[in-house]
Formats: C-alpha cells, structure tokens, sequence
C-alpha cells in the first residue's frame, strides 16, 4: 500500500490524519480529566507518547525495508527506508521537545542525563546519520547498500530505548499498561496513537511517492548526461 | 488549567511540525514532478508528463 501510492488514497489518508488529530487534540486539551497526581500538565502524553510510538514504527520500517534491500536489492525497499527515516527522525524530535515541556513542569529541568533521554538522543543521531551518509554516494546502489546496513545496526538501540526505564532506575517514568491508567485516559491515548499513526500513513505515501520521482530524474539525467 | 503555558506550547508544536513537514514533502513532490516533466519534454519532445504535478 506504501509502495505504490496514489494521489487520491493519500488524500483521504490526509484527511482523515487531519479530522482524526483534530478530535484527538481536542479531546485530550479540553475532554478527559486532568491526571489525579500530574494535573493538567499530564495532557501532553497524548502527543509525546503517540510521538514516541510513531518514532519506534517508523525506525522499525527502516529496519525492514534494509533487510529486504539487502536480501532482493531492489530499491523500491530502499526508498521506503529513506521515507521512513526521514519521518522517524522528524517524530523523534518531536517526543525530545514535548518531553522537555512535560519534564520541566513536573521535574523541574528541561534535560537530565537519564537514560531514557540517553537513548533517545542517540537514537536521534544515529537515524540523522543515516540520513547524512546517504548524500556521500552519488551511485544509488551504493548509497542504498550503506543506508541499509547502517539502518539495521542503528535498529539496535530503539529496544534499548524501550527498555532503558525497566533496566535501569530512571528519573522518566516506566511504560503504562491497561491497568495502571484509567480507561478515559487510555482511550484519548489509543485515540491519538490512531490520528499519528495516519499521520505516518499520508507522510509515507507522499515522501515515497517524492524518492521515486527524484529517483527517476537522477536516472535519466545521469543516463542521458 | 494549570501549566497552560506548556500544554499549549507542546500541541502548538506538534500540529507547526507536523503541517510544516507535509507541506514541505508536498511541495518538493510538486518541484521535482515538475522538473521530472520539463526534462522529458525536452529531452524527448513528445510532452508526456511523467510526475505528479497535482500533489
């Protein structure tokens, strides 16, 4: 679905991206109780975990799509791991800003060295190094085989982001079950995991369809000079 | 609504970001279909239109 995109499913997908963010946002500013202990301040976890949550997709898309690269060296795969980094990476700062507002109020510092901002900050640099080491290749098959191993080895630390607040004592709270939040929180949250994750959809779509009209220019210019 | 500031700073953020990258992906898809499309058309002269300048 990603991989051939058109024009008219990505605008639906956009719409429906904007409608659902729409009453997501809303909902989670004006609708759903504040937290009993955090008050108010607790309704920026309806966009900095839906961040968060998009940042590991889409890095795990890199994944994928490098594996698969690799495997049939075809570069349709490599084109979705390129979309999806840049998205991720965008994502990724996202969840490090809106966890600076939400930490400042409630831990007193926009930054700490904790690991989970660790690991997420190196996360970052590894996918904007992705990014970087694909414009030191002018061949595109060279360029897509270096993305490719760099986009599985970087795949390594996002468990370890996932993890660092179970593994080690962190100032950044563990992950909420079902069971820890009250369901009118847990379904604001499901809700707007929904709207980012149509987010993703419609960004996808239309940051493929880019890679591949680009991709084609680069061939024919560098085919007929 | 206590810490308005930060709350309203944080969704603000979000939706300037997140408008801001579709717009820009949008607009590079239209600038490279373009530029795709004007290179056929001189280099084949046939006219053919091979992006998405609709985007």
């Amino acid at each position: 679905m990603i991989v051939t995109s058109n024009s008219g499913t990505a605008r639906l997908i956009g719409i429906a991206a904007l409608v659902t963010m729409l009453v997501g946002s809303f909902v989670g500013l004006f609708v759903v109780s504040p937290d009993r202990l955090q008050g108010d301040v607790q309704r920026l976890m309806y966009v900095h975990v839906p961040a968060a949550w998009l940042a590991f997709l889409a890095f795990f898309i890199v994944f994928l799509m490098s594996v698969l690269y690799l495997i049939q060296r075809d570069l349709k795969w490599d084109r979705v791991a390129h979309a999806s980094a840049e998205i991720g990476v965008v994502f990724t700062v996202l969840t490090l800003a809106l966890g600076s507002m939400w930490g400042k109020p409630t831990w007193g510092v926009w930054w700490t060295w904790d690991p989970r901002l660790t690991t997420t900050a190196i996360m970052l640099a590894i996918y904007v190094g992705y990014l970087a080491i694909r414009s030191f290749a002018d061949d595109p098959d060279k360029r897509a085989r270096w993305a490719a191993i760099v986009g599985i080895i970087g795949f390594a630390n996002v468990p370890i982001v996932y993890l660092s607040v179970i593994w080690w004592r962190t100032l950044h709270q563990p992950p909420s079950s079902p069971r820890s939040v009250s369901p009118e929180i847990l379904w604001t949250l499901l809700f707007n995991l929904l709207a980012f994750t149509l987010v993703y959809v419609y960004l996808m779509m239309r940051r493929i369809r880019l890679a591949k009209v680009e991709g084609e220019l680069e061939q024919r210019v560098a085919y007929n000079g | 609504m206590d810490n308005l500031g930060f709350i309203v700073a944080g969704y603000t953020l979000t939706w300037v970001t997140l408008v801001w990258y579709a717009w820009r992906t949008n607009r590079r898809l239209g600038a490279a279909a373009r530029a795709l499309a004007e290179w056929t058309q001189t280099s084949t002269g046939t006219g053919r239109s091979a992006g998405d300048p609709g985007a």
